[in-house]
């Protein structure tokens, strides 16, 4: 289509009666631009600091710190009120410190307390506490601190369910400036551990005014800045009583995304990512000589939970064909890419309690089949409730198609977690099949728990948990094991898919960074960068420092060897932690 | 003055209609934040002795009448899952978010008028083909996976931005743009190929109409009778769905954030919703709703502006 070349002055008029449309149209216009102009400079004025909020403010870095990914990010500081791992792991010997600790071998060992003696009843426990410890608000800790602390724990204050743990003190006593004496109302094994955890945290009577925000403790950190979702950071304090931190700052920084947190890594915004949950990731590292991979345990038991109040889960014979027709190693396989470690029971290495029950129910497809003939169940359909999170997804496809060969239909309702999956499965026990990790330290008893969402019939180990609880040593420990076999291997309770590994990756400039975590609490006192701190060498603990190694599979069964030590009384090991 | 009057009225109706929307809603949905809180551990006992340390066993009228309250003085209320007060923290959230969204629908909508006219004009010949099919194939790429292979290219094999993270731009602007880069891009890229679909479209549109014919007749060549005359007719629809498309980024943009690290308005979003943190959902969904409002008001004005005949 020829058409003539146009001549400039019609463009220029054309142009014209376009602006003059657009004047008019801006004069009427004019109270919804001075409106717009106005938010716009509000806006400015925001933008400039924009993300403030989620920013760290505890000022430029000193030499020497370190900055640690993490994943899950404390919703709040207060671990009284609010359950969950992510508290602790930041917080507990960090910032705040028990009487006792769990150290990386899972054994107790003394920290605010430079000793302790128990009475022949063994119900009146003496404390004699550390000189010279502050908090650090400045208020001393000594024996009237402590009472408060404990009675605190069973006072209304706590609405953290682990309070129960604190149930069985029934007087404490000062005895002294630095002497206490706390009553128990029973002999009890367990209640000297459970203060090594956060039940156990020391808190002075003046710091508990803004627990959700404001953290006052014992320990060789602060928080000098916390945004929530975001980041915390524990600075080294000044007046710290014992050994101070290697490092002067530690910033702990939450993503979401694992892979983020690998770029970071690579790109040196971070230094350590922390119980990474990609595993996937790590081949790439553990190839790479400018990082080094930890691999250690951890207390997080992944237990797939069959409903035993209700049908066809409620036949014993049912829940045994499922522990016979599950390839837990294929579970484990496609859930954490084959790392972690098979138990067999929700009992973890660390644990005096522990023995190797991956014998008791092995994968067995036909053995499944004839379980589930006898009992009638050829065919029928179960409704498995799937946490949306991806080792739970994971982990239940293979569950589904192991299940499905051997009759059993099943049907997998994915649920939002956490709020859906707590108020369906935990509180409205409306479920048959379902999938998490139970994180929290010697947790074998609450799963058994009556009320417990497992639905266990508890008085089937109720006598011989007391009796273990308040035995000597020894009978603890075996006592505690026949609680195991009776409601894990007789009873099929429930399948104990795995034991989420503890994996670290790291610059290989730092060092001091536990390889295992016996309780939800992340030691960071002797983490460091060598070269920049002189203080490498003092970290303290082998385990801690040493393990320098770049893929740990090899040294974790040494360390699994380690463990075994009765964390109270010093038992030998009953076995590795290597499962398959 | 009736137009303005108006315009207020139906934009508090509408943020009524929604504080009260999100405010059942947000208690319908299964999952108790008093639950969440306490996690696997829960007694029922402690499940109630929470949930009145919240506040929720009041009537929810008596709630609801509170959270408005607070709203009518600038306060969204203090976040029981974090216990901060929620206004400073929502606000600054959307401002980073903004940061992202505002740069990417720009240079979005730069990019897609240059190749959706050029796509519209040689759209029988290869290179409007290339476009055209081009911005298909990037419709189809998810932000995330853009803004994965940006991190893998710019970042970490060529080393020229940070991968993630996020600087204040006071605290040090040039910081601040290096870590602004890749999010904007990885944005842009998806928006620029939507945004140039529907440019072309317009424009092809406009192209029949007897205005360009006119035009042409007049002694415009194709592209300047475009230009001149198709841009105008053609900037309506499209202007409407960037409108649409700006909304849908400030919460879409979550996944972004998570990709770059960046402390944007979605994830706090996201992090409430999983907690059931009402406070916060509740301010983050007030403040979005506004923004929609606003926005929409804009696209309306910028209407009357571009096209004459939508004037009263």
């Amino acid at each position: 289509m020829p058409q003539p070349v146009p001549p400039r002055a019609r463009q220029r008029r054309a142009g014209l009666s376009r602006s003059r449309a657009g004047y008019r149209a801006r004069s009427r216009s004019r109270a919804g631009l001075a409106v717009a102009l106005l938010s716009a400079a509000m806006l400015l004025l925001s933008a400039c600091t924009a993300g403030y909020t989620a920013r760290d403010d505890a000022g430029a870095a000193p030499a020497g710190s370190l900055t640690v990914a993490l994943t899950a990010a404390p919703s709040n500081l207060d671990f009284t009120t609010t359950s969950g791992a992510a508290i602790p792991q930041a917080l507990m010997g960090n910032v705040y410190q028990g009487l006792v600790a769990v150290n990386e071998d899972g054994k107790l060992v003394p920290q605010l307390a430079s000793g302790w003696q128990v009475d022949s009843s063994r119900t009146v426990y003496t404390f004699e506490l550390q000189p010279g410890v502050t908090f650090s608000n400045g208020d001393p800790f000594n024996a009237e601190s402590v009472k408060f602390s404990v009675e605190r724990v069973k006072s209304a204050a706590w609405s953290n369910g682990l309070k129960s743990g604190m149930d069985v003190v029934k007087a404490v006593e000062v005895r002294g400036e630095h002497t206490v004496a706390i009553t128990l109302s029973r002999p009890s094994q367990s209640w000297l551990w459970t203060m090594a955890t956060l039940v156990g945290a020391q808190f002075t009577p003046n710091g508990t005014a803004k627990l959700a925000t404001q953290a006052v403790g014992t320990g060789p950190f602060t928080v000098t800045s916390w945004k929530p979702g975001q980041s915390l950071t524990l600075t080294r304090r000044e007046h710290y009583w014992g050994q101070p931190a290697a490092a002067p700052q530690i910033a702990l920084r939450y993503y979401a995304d694992p892979t983020t947190a690998t770029n970071a890594l690579r790109a040196g915004a971070v230094d350590v990512v922390a119980g990474m949950q990609a595993p996937d990731l790590l081949p790439g590292f553990q190839k790479d000589a400018g990082f080094k991979v930890t691999e250690g345990t951890t207390t997080g038991e992944v237990v797939m939970s069959m409903n035993n109040q209700k049908a066809p889960l409620n036949d014993v014979r049912v829940r045994r064909a499922v522990l016979h027709a599950v390839n837990r190693k294929a579970v484990l396989d496609s859930a954490w890419a084959g790392r972690g470690s098979l138990i067999g029971a929700p009992v973890p290495p660390t644990d005096p309690y522990y023995e190797d029950l991956n014998n008791a129910y092995p994968h067995d497809p036909a053995k499944a089949r004839e379980l589930l003939k006898q009992a009638g169940v050829d065919g029928s359909t179960i409704t498995f409730s799937v946490p949306d999170l991806p080792y739970a997804v994971a982990a239940a496809q293979v569950v589904v198609s192991d299940l499905k060969k051997v009759g059993l239909n099943v049907k997998i309702k994915q649920q939002e977690f956490p709020a859906v999956w707590l108020d369906q499965v935990l509180t409205k026990h409306d479920y048959q099949l379902s999938v998490i990790a139970h994180v929290e330290p010697r947790d074998l008893l609450s799963l058994l728990s009556k009320g417990y969402y497992l639905g266990y019939d508890s008085s089937r180990i109720s006598e011989l948990a007391a009796q273990a609880d308040a035995g000597d040593d020894a009978s603890y420990a075996a006592n505690m094991k026949k609680v195991v076999r009776r409601a894990v291997v007789d009873d099929a309770v429930a399948d104990t898919l795995f034991l989420l590994p503890n994996l670290n990756v790291m610059r290989a400039d730092v060092s001091g960074m536990p390889v295992n975590a016996p309780t939800t609490a992340l030691d960071l006192t002797r983490l460091t960068k060598t070269g920049q701190q002189g203080d490498a060498a003092r970290s303290g603990d082998a385990a801690a420092s040493g393990n320098s190694a770049r893929s740990e599979r090899a040294a974790r069964s040494g360390d699994a060897a380690r463990f075994g030590d009765d964390a109270a009384s010093g038992n030998p090991a009953s076995s590795g932690g290597e499962g398959a | 003055m009736r137009t303005p009057l108006l315009l207020v009225a139906r934009t508090l109706v509408t943020l009524c209609a929604a504080s009260v929307l999100i405010f059942v809603l947000l208690r319908l949905v299964p999952g108790d934040p008093a639950q969440v809180a306490l996690g696997v551990d829960a007694t029922p006992e402690l499940v109630q002795a929470t949930r009145e340390r919240f506040g929720l066993d009041r009537p929810l009228v008596v709630q609801y009448l509170e959270w408005m309250g607070g709203l009518l003085t600038g306060h969204f209320g203090t976040s029981f899952v974090s216990g901060q007060e929620m206004s400073a923290v929502v606000l600054d959230r959307t401002a980073v978010t903004l940061w992202l969204a505002l740069p990417s629908i720009a240079l979005a909508l730069l990019i897609a008028t240059v190749l959706g006219t050029w796509a519209a004009l040689r759209r029988r010949s290869v290179d409007g083909l290339v476009i055209t099919v081009g911005s298909q194939m990037l419709m189809a790429v998810p932000g995330f996976l853009a803004g994965v292979l940006l991190v893998l290219g710019l970042s970490l094999g060529l080393g020229w931005l940070p991968p993630s993270g996020w600087v204040v731009p006071a605290d040090d602007p040039a910081a601040f743009l290096a870590h602004l880069v890749l999010p904007v891009l990885a944005l842009t890229a998806v928006q620029a190929a939507i945004l140039t679909r529907y440019v072309r479209e317009a424009m092809l549109e406009v192209i029949g109409q007897d205005y360009i014919v006119e035009a042409r007749s007049k002694g415009l060549t194709r592209g300047q009778a475009l230009v001149r005359h198709g841009l105008r007719n053609a900037a309506v629809p499209v202007l409407t769905v960037t409108g649409v498309q700006l909304s849908a980024l400030l919460v879409g943009a979550v996944v972004i954030e998570s990709v770059f690290d960046v402390p944007g308005v979605g994830s706090l979003l996201v992090e409430a919703v999983a907690g059931r943190d009402m406070v916060s959902v509740q301010g983050i969904v007030m403040v979005l709703v506004l923004i929609t409002v606003v926005l929409n008001l804009c696209v309306d004005l910028l209407h009357t502006v571009i096209d004459p005949r939508t004037r009263a």
